[in-house]
């Protein structure tokens, strides 16, 4: 039988770029699958030398999509360098800021990145299944997306002065408080939000029949999953808390772990074929230690969320299986939850009678020569850890990034989809989309987890057995 | 509930890459916010900054009777600045991920929102794309000229 390379060059709707590599056996069957991350940046090391205090922007720009997240990490690890407890209200200040980058970002990967193939369906025209294909189809839905992710983005921009690197979250807390004017603001654009987000989870479960073949092949197969939660709560938690490992039963295997001994729980390891490295839990080794981080694992490993509507949801989530709920195509269903409960936390916030307290930053020269600063993105647990010198220099970054945890469960979940849908025989575009689908529906972010950028694309490539590269697909 | 602008100005790009900054460097001269003594623009007229251009800009855009964008150029002379008028066009690309191009932001807003503004799209030709916050000397050496034409332009009603 013809072997053939298929190459879909580039993944589309996905944050970054990346390379899909299927290799066939002698048969023709799919017999492996890479994900490759083909960018490299190097933050950790050009990060070298610089004061401490500086991290916080620096390491901001390793992304444009999410650089909340790298602000909230960079500037607890900061904290710890100066051995400062900050100030409560500004702890409440950078969980505003971080929830509203969780509801704009689970926004953007829901609504623009991946409802066009869950509306348009996985085998319709992909010149049509995109965002403009979603605005003739389906306006309403399209008004919904955009409005859902300016009320995240135009809180960012309130708090921190711009939508994009805001420089408002420094080491110590937060640079200004809270105007009353901006309270009223988030406040007034809340019940529009709400209802936004609550109609589109009602309409994703409405119909999630539809997606049935999806659900049991888009990376569905047993992994620990692992986040922080609240510390003696179990609650859903994106600034702060301990770490906690499930395996697939929904058993705990590690709880209430310090993010300051992560290293004893998190290895890393390097493949040959990608920039993007393959955080696995120690105990079980790689890659036997495949974890999941992010809206589904968030979801599986937590007690409750903690806030009424979200906690609703999140019960009707887990009756899909009492144990674990392993369908990556489930993601989709998480980030929905998560933006409610991100809206129900943003409202208790601003209503916090000490949420426009002046004292929102301590100040401090170096107090310890290591700090460790982890945080909840989007897309998963993400870790800052700066070792500094006596004046307060860089000597050593280590970065983990969200993305990047799920390294190893995004291979597995491209050779799962492959496996199912690619044919050697022939090839169709909805099968080279389910590959995309899968990948989209972890919402990677390739630009920071490699913390690289570039304008290299995503392309599928489909390798016989002797290694010869048969074919590629480039898109756009 | 606001007044919205009769003109909307957008400059945009990332200051931190050398020229790709023109945008969000003209931009901040017309709306003052770099502490220039320029003259005021006339009323009705608003200054927005911002990395790319992403499809929340659409309501926004839709309300305005003129959009002119400020850019840079990959291509041409450094410093030579072109001008030309923008229709609304769907991208052919499917890779739309968080942001859009121009022509794509006019039919998001003409196909969600009934309207896309009558548009100028001005572009300087950079030399010099590297990290950095500076612009070039031909770059900057382009913004008087510039910054008039698109005043010009801005006091057209």
């Amino acid at each position: 039988m013809e072997t053939r390379t298929i190459v879909i060059n580039p993944v589309t709707r996905i944050e970054g770029h990346g390379k899909v590599t299927i290799f066939l056996d002698e048969q023709g069957p799919v017999n492996d699958a890479h994900f490759q991350v083909t960018d490299f940046r190097g933050f950790e090391k050009l990060a070298e030398g610089r004061p401490f205090y500086e991290m916080p922007a620096i390491t901001a720009r390793s992304c444009g999509i999410c650089p909340v997240s790298h602000l909230m990490a960079s500037a607890k690890a900061c904290d710890q360098i100066m051995a400062v407890r900050i100030p409560e209200t500004a702890v409440k200040l950078r969980k505003l800021m971080n929830l509203a980058q969780i509801v704009q970002s689970h926004a953007l990967s829901f609504f623009h990145l991946s409802s066009p193939d869950l509306l348009l369906g996985m085998d319709s025209d992909p010149a049509q299944r995109n965002i403009f294909g979603l605005m003739q189809k389906y306006p309403d839905l399209a008004h919904d997306g955009i409005r859902l992710r300016k009320y995240g983005q135009s809180i960012i921009e309130w708090l921190g002065g711009k939508r994009v690197h805001p420089t408002w979250v420094v080491p110590g807390g937060v640079s200004a408080p809270l105007s009353p004017e901006v309270r009223g603001r988030i406040a007034a654009g809340w019940p529009e939000a709400m209802i936004i987000a609550q109609r589109t989870l009602d309409w994703f479960k409405h119909n999630l029949s539809r997606y049935s073949e999806e659900a049991r092949t888009f990376g569905n197969f047993p992994s620990l999953f692992m986040g922080l939660v609240g510390h003696n709560t179990g609650e859903l938690e994106h600034y702060h808390g301990r770490l906690r490992f499930t395996d697939a039963n929904g058993a705990v295997v590690a709880d209430e772990v310090d993010p300051a001994r992560y290293m004893e729980y998190i290895g890393e390891a390097v493949e040959p074929f990608s920039y993007l490295k393959s955080p696995y839990y120690k105990p079980l080794g790689y890659p036997g230690g495949i974890y999941r981080v992010g809206p589904l694992a968030r979801l599986n490993i937590i007690d409750k969320c903690g806030t009424p509507k979200a906690d609703q949801e999140w019960a009707e989530f887990r009756s899909i299986d009492r144990r674990a709920v392993l369908s990556s195509f489930y993601y989709h269903y998480a980030r929905l939850i998560e933006i409610v409960y991100g809206l129900e936390r943003i409202l208790e916030l601003v209503n916090d009678p000490n949420i426009l307290d002046k004292q929102v930053r301590a100040t401090a020269g170096v107090n310890s020569l290591e700090g460790i600063g982890i945080s909840e993105a989007p897309r998963g647990t993400l870790f800052h850890h700066y070792k500094v010198d006596e004046n307060g220099l860089i000597r050593d970054v280590n970065m983990i990034i969200a993305t990047g945890n799920n390294n190893l469960a995004l291979n597995r979940s491209v050779l799962q989809v492959a496996k199912h849908y690619v044919r050697s025989d022939r090839l169709t575009e909805g099968m080279l989309n389910r590959v995309e689908a899968v990948v989209r529906a972890y919402d990677p972010c390739l630009s920071c987890s490699t913390h690289a950028f570039g304008d290299m694309p995503l392309h599928l490539m489909l390798v016989g057995p002797d290694g010869a590269l048969l074919d590629e697909v480039r898109r756009g | 509930m606001c007044n919205m602008p009769h003109t909307l100005i957008i400059g945009y790009g990332n200051p931190l890459r050398g020229d790709d900054g023109i945008g969000p460097r003209a931009a901040e001269l017309l709306a003052d916010r770099g502490g220039a003594t320029l003259p005021l623009l006339p009323d009705g007229v608003q200054v927005l900054i911002c990395h790319q251009l992403t499809i929340e800009l659409a309501p926004q855009i839709a309300e305005a009777d003129r959009l002119i964008l400020i850019d840079a150029r990959a291509t041409g002379e450094p410093g030579s600045i072109e001008q030309c008028i923008l229709t609304p066009a769907i991208p052919v690309s499917a890779s739309l991920t968080h942001h859009v191009d121009a022509q794509g932001l006019l039919a998001a807003a003409e196909m969600l929102y009934g309207h896309a503004p009558e548009t100028l799209l001005f572009t300087v030709s950079g030399g010099s794309f590297d990290g950095g916050e500076t612009l070039t000397p031909a770059v900057t050496a382009a913004l008087p000229e510039l910054l008039a034409r698109i005043r010009h332009e801005a006091s057209i009603k």
